[in-house]
Order: C-alpha cells, then structure tokens, then sequence
C-alpha cells in the first residue's frame, strides 16, 4: 500500500442528533454538524500544509459518497483545503450500509422491539445480517475492498468524505481487524483518520 | 385576525456561485452560504419571538433541507416538524438544469432565445414555465389559514413568483424582483418589508 488516505465522517445531521438510522435516507447537517466539519477541514488543511500537499493542484485526491450529507460535508471541506468541487470523485461505494426498508427507523432498541425474530438473526450472526433489502458488513467491506484496492494501485493522497458503518468497516479491511475487533471501532465526528503505511493515526479537532 | 409570512431563500451554494442553473437539480451549500443561513435565522428569531407558535414549510430540494434545519436550529424549532412541501420546489428548466447560461446558449441557442422573448410562458423541453410555477404556488397561499406566523424556505424564482401573487403583481413585475440571499421578506396584508439579516 504506497497510497495516503485521511478518511472524514460527515458532520452531526438532524438524525444522529434524534437517535435515527439513517442508512442511505438522508437527513441535512445540524448547526453544530456545520461547525464539526469546518473543525475538521481546517485541522486537514493544517497536516496538508504540514506534510507538503496541495490540493488545489492535483496534489490530493478527493473521494465522496454520493448521500446528501457526505456532500454537504465534502463541499465545506473541499472549500476549506482549496480543492475544486467539481473535482471530487462521487463514488456510490463510499456510501452509508443501508437498512433497506428500515431506514430511517428511530433507533436500534425501536427496531428490535418492532421486529424481535430480525433481532435474533442479528445477534447470532451480525456481521452477515442484513435487513430485509437491506446490506450485511460484509456486503459493504465487498464494495469498499475493491475501491481501497484502486487506491493502492493509484499511489498518492486521497481524501474520502464517507459514513459512519462504511468507515468502520473500511478501518477495519485495511487493518486486517477481526469482526469483533471491526464492530468495536468508534465512529467519531470531531476527529479524522490517516491510513498510512499499514498504520491508522487519528487526529482529534476542537469544535468551536 | 392576521397572518404573517417570512419569506426566506436558501443561502449561496456551489453551483450558484459557479453561474449554474439548479433548477430541481441541487448542490450544497458554500460556507458563506451556511453563514448566510445561520445569520438569517438569527434575524427571524428577534422578529418572531417564540417558535413554538410558527408553522415551518420549506422546498424538499437539499438546499432548502440544509438552510431550513440550521435556521430551525437558530430559532429553536424542531427540525423534524419542518413541513416539505413539493409546491415549493425551483422552477425547473428540465434539462438545461446544472448548465450555465454558456453552456445552454451553445447546445439550445433557439430554444433559449425563444424563452426570452416570452419567459412568462415558455415551457423548456421537459421543464416548467413561470406561469406553470405560479399555478402549483397559488395553492399553496390559499390553503394558509387567515391567521398565524410563517416561514417558508424557498428559491430564487419560486420566491418571485411567491412575492409576486401575494402582492398581485403582474407578470413582468413579478419576474424583475430580487433574489437576495442576506435577508428575507415579511410578508403581510399591506405587503412586503425586506428585513436585512
């Protein structure tokens, strides 16, 4: 792997803060999910100029889902390190696991009082259950193995704006994690990654 | 009995800062237009006072979501109580959307002149006219009751043509309004007031 990639989670949206699964419906950034992600861009902008890239001048790749949320953060992060727009890859692999009919649902302990037979299957197998028209983990680590082994190929610096469970799993692939270990990563929203020479550095931003 | 309505338009985005025509396509907010947002909901919170009396309707186009969720925030409305409303959306110029002026002129120069000749009732291919627009609005103003505070998160041009039949303008008038993105207008039963933010 002889490619750099800081990996951002969107910023708080109206959602997270009410406790619903979002998957791949939508909801906008709250205030305070705003001011998180113009926390991190700037922090970003501070290692890059540190390390020595420019990304307005083709001296980072940037990546994002194509989820309303991810964009929102992306533009804002984009502006803030100096990269085009219109430049980021939107890649649908880079989005959120999806529940399929039960996005949206208002919280884990609502869904698995609505539907205990779902709930069961979940806990003897989570890392393969999925929700009816729904993705298990390993479905997304089988769309986000392929896009982590363009990267590697590609060399360079990326940047990919993505989600909470995607990013887990996506941290989990490129550390050779167990399912267990995967499942246990946090999922923050005031700090960011840097995959890098097989290692993951975590850089934590104080939000105003 | 009396009804106020706080007219508000979504803050800059990407594409309105590169000349593209959004239409009911959508790109996302810029920082200034998160700041615009933010600093509007600071203005209708001293105007309006107390939110939980107000009635909250906005586009479903992510813009309006965005700029409406952090004016809520702002004012401390629920954003789960905003009402989308479909009536609401952009004007939509069908597939000249996400283009820029250039970029129409060069594809659909004919096209383009005929609308400016008539834009009150041209109908780009697969898109709306004004006239069209103001059909799916009317409703909505008739259906707000006689009596309340409201706001509604709107567009550049739905907003004109909002203005426009709350006051009953004639056409042309209607279409030589402004759009502003740093304030946004009260409307009532003498008129409108624009309240810089």
């Amino acid at each position: 792997m002889t490619a750099t990639v800081y990996l951002i989670r969107h910023g708080e949206t109206t959602w997270n803060r009410a406790g619903r699964l979002q998957g791949q419906a939508d909801a906008p950034l709250t205030l305070h999910g705003t001011r998180q992600i113009r926390a991190i861009g700037a922090a970003l902008r501070e290692v890059l100029t540190h390390e020595g890239v420019d990304a307005g001048n083709g001296g980072l790749v940037m990546h994002a889902s194509t989820l309303g949320r991810a964009r929102q953060s992306a533009a804002i992060v984009a502006e803030l390190i100096g990269h085009d727009y219109d430049a980021i890859r939107f890649d649908p692999r880079l989005v959120e696991i999806t529940l399929g009919i039960h996005d949206g649902f208002p919280g884990w302990s609502a869904i698995d009082k609505a539907f205990p037979g779902l709930a069961e299957k979940r806990r003897a197998d989570p890392w393969n259950f999925a929700h009816p028209s729904g993705e298990s983990s390993q479905m997304v680590q089988d769309r986000v193995r392929p896009w982590l082994d363009e990267l590697a190929v590609e060399g360079g610096v990326h940047l990919a704006v993505s989600h909470g469970v995607t990013l887990k799993i996506l941290r989990g692939l490129y550390l050779g994690l167990t399912r267990e270990e995967t499942f246990a990563l946090d999922r923050p929203q005031e700090a960011f990654h840097r995959m890098s020479g097989g290692r993951i550095d975590l850089f934590e931003v104080e939000v105003p | 009995v009396s009804r106020v309505l706080y007219l508000l338009r979504h803050g800059q985005t990407v594409w309105n800062r590169a000349g593209r025509h959004q239409g009911q396509k959508d790109s996302p907010l810029t920082i200034q237009g998160i700041a615009q947002a933010e600093a509007m909901g600071r203005r209708l919170a001293a105007e309006v006072g107390p939110a939980a009396s107000i009635a909250f309707f906005a586009s479903p186009l992510g813009r309006c979501r965005q700029s409406a969720a952090i004016v809520a925030d702002v004012i401390g409305f629920d954003p789960e109580a905003i009402d989308h409303d479909d009536r609401l959306k952009e004007i939509t110029f069908g597939r000249w959307d996400g283009q820029t002026h250039d970029e129409i002129k060069a594809v659909d120069r004919a096209a383009w002149t005929a609308r400016r000749a008539d834009r009150w009732a041209y109908v780009p291919a697969g898109g709306e006219s004004y006239a069209m627009v103001a059909d799916r609005v009317a409703p909505f103003i008739a259906a707000l009751p006689a009596d309340g505070v409201f706001v509604v998160m709107g567009h550049g041009s739905m907003n004109r043509i909002f203005r426009g039949l709350w006051r009953r303008l004639e056409p042309a008038d209607m279409l030589a309004l402004d759009e502003p993105q740093d304030g946004f207008y009260r409307l009532d039963g003498n008129g409108e007031t624009f309240i810089p933010a």
